[in-house]
């Protein structure tokens, strides 16, 4: 039927398969780089549980690059911004104008948070509004989940 | 007026009753597709997942037509589809703007059809707003965004009080960073944490259970707590025996019939552990090779393979602690589980 809430212990699972693999030891290995090792299977547990998602295959591009070793290119995309400031004209008496000038500012604002949205969520430069707010839902739910398994792991392994 | 009005509602009640007459005031029925379609779109795997979350999406969507949604809010609404949706961009002017001319000041409500094979979304304007395709195109796509703002309010905790979209979509991406530094720390912790404890040998217990769980039941968080005595009894009568090929085969036999409780699995494992403490290495691959061999087999980015007798188990690591904490860890994992 419809998705269910990311199963926990399916999350687990693949989560512990992914370490397993990475075969993650005490030695050769500092504490960043396990940090790092860990991340990594942690959120390919997180896309691979949801890969209908735009965010999901965007982020699995994004972690295949830095498993291959090459260092993340600086994003050179231009995402383009649209000021659709109207050129104000005298059609309308003050008040209306004052209340103009407060929806371009809210839409200002409301722009440039989009845009941190954007960069905040996998994939997210290339989606419209419509599906940005779709995927961070869906990505929203899928970091809840994520952050409850790995409490989970640490409350068990201390 | 009027007759134009006639012909273009009977085609609308006509395709919208059978779907209603199958799904309650489901969003299927509001798009008012045929119960096929229907189907079809109930079974694509789509986004969002919570039931309560469908509910108020269909409630708070575009789609939501005002008086068909208040009668009957049924619990079982089916998932608004968003890849059909955002097909649904692509609107017809032409149609618009005719149903558009016709439905001025007459309707309250929106309300939108779905065909079958063109999903065009037709919004009727209301009384009193401009009608031109373009707004009409505008004020659909607003009122989407509305929709997934409202969800998105009800996700993030403590923004349902907060009105104004720039406020929410703070709100919004605040709790995105906040879950991406816990997820940081977290993995820190775990990596400190690690040196005691070998993942490899870890993982193959609690793949195990996993592979278990899912077989039986996934994602039951509420696991019943009376303990089905007649069903217990032949587990503990059969893992007692020593031999590890006895105690395989019979949990093989076992496993359709034990339903997931939670005791009961507990005292599985702890059983299963004073087993394979006794028989270290042997037990605990032969184990997980029938287990292995039964699972189905998910179909993963990477496709895991048992590893080889290399790898110590879990318990050998620690001979001097006894069981008891990590069977205490690994019951603490499935309580919360």
């Amino acid at each position: 039927m419809q998705n269910t809430i990311p199963s926990k212990q399916v999350l687990l699972k693949t989560f512990l398969t992914g370490l397993r693999r990475r075969n993650i030891t005490n030695k050769g290995m500092t504490l960043l780089e396990r940090k790092r090792a860990i991340k990594f299977s942690a959120d390919l547990a997180m896309a691979s549980v949801r890969k209908e998602a735009k965010w999901s295959n965007a982020l699995m591009a994004d972690l295949s690059r830095k498993f291959q070793r090459k260092t993340v290119l600086p994003s050179k995309h231009r995402h383009v911004v649209f000021r659709g400031n109207k050129v104000s004209t005298h059609k309308r008496g003050a008040k209306q104008r004052r209340a103009a000038k407060a929806t371009a500012i809210a839409k200002c604002i409301i722009r440039k948070r989009e845009q941190v949205l954007r960069r905040l969520v996998p994939g997210g430069k290339c989606m419209d509004e419509c599906t940005l707010l779709d995927e961070t839902l869906d990505y929203l739910q899928l970091l809840k989940a994520q952050v409850d398994v790995m409490r989970l792991l640490v409350k068990a392994l201390e | 007026m009027e007759d134009e009005i006639q012909p273009l509602l009977n085609p609308t009640t006509a395709s919208a009753s059978p779907s209603v007459a199958t799904s309650g005031a489901s969003f299927t029925a509001l798009l008012g597709l045929p119960p096929n379609r229907a189907v079809e779109l109930l079974h694509e795997p789509t986004f969002p997942s919570d039931p309560a979350l469908v509910d108020r999406a269909a409630r708070f969507s575009v789609f939501a037509a005002a008086a068909a949604a208040s009668s009957a809010p049924s619990p079982e609404v089916s998932p608004p589809p968003p890849p059909p949706e955002t097909a649904k961009k692509r609107k017809d002017g032409a149609s618009t703007n005719g149903k558009a001319k016709v439905k001025k000041g007459k309707h309250a409500e929106e309300d939108t059809d779905g065909e079958n094979k063109l999903p065009y979304v037709h919004v009727r304007a209301r009384r009193g707003q401009a009608t031109d395709s373009h707004s009409l195109a505008e004020r659909a796509r607003r009122e989407k965004i509305n929709a997934r703002m409202k969800l998105l309010q009800e996700l993030v905790p403590g923004c349902s009080k907060i009105s104004g979209t720039a406020l929410v979509l703070d709100e919004i991406i605040n709790h995105v960073q906040y879950l991406q530094r816990q997820v940081e720390y977290l993995s820190m912790r775990l990596a400190a944490v690690n040196p005691r404890i070998d993942f490899s040998g870890l993982d193959t217990f609690l793949s195990a259970t996993t592979m278990e769980c899912g077989r039986l039941t996934i994602g039951n968080a509420k696991v019943g707590t009376e303990l089905d005595q007649q069903q217990q009894q032949p587990v503990w009568s059969e893992v007692g025996v020593s031999d590890s090929d006895q105690m395989n085969s019979t949990t093989n036999s076992k496993r359709p019939q034990i339903q997931l409780q939670q005791n009961q699995l507990q005292q599985f494992w702890h059983v299963d552990f004073l087993n394979t403490q006794n028989h270290l290495q042997p037990s605990v691959w032969e184990r997980d090779t029938v287990m292995g061999s039964t699972a189905p087999h998910v179909q993963r980015e990477e496709q895991h393979s048992l590893v080889g007798p290399g790898p110590v188990p879990l318990l050998a690591f620690d001979r001097v602690n006894p069981v008891a904490p990590p069977i205490q860890s690994n019951q603490q994992l499935k309580m919360e589980l």
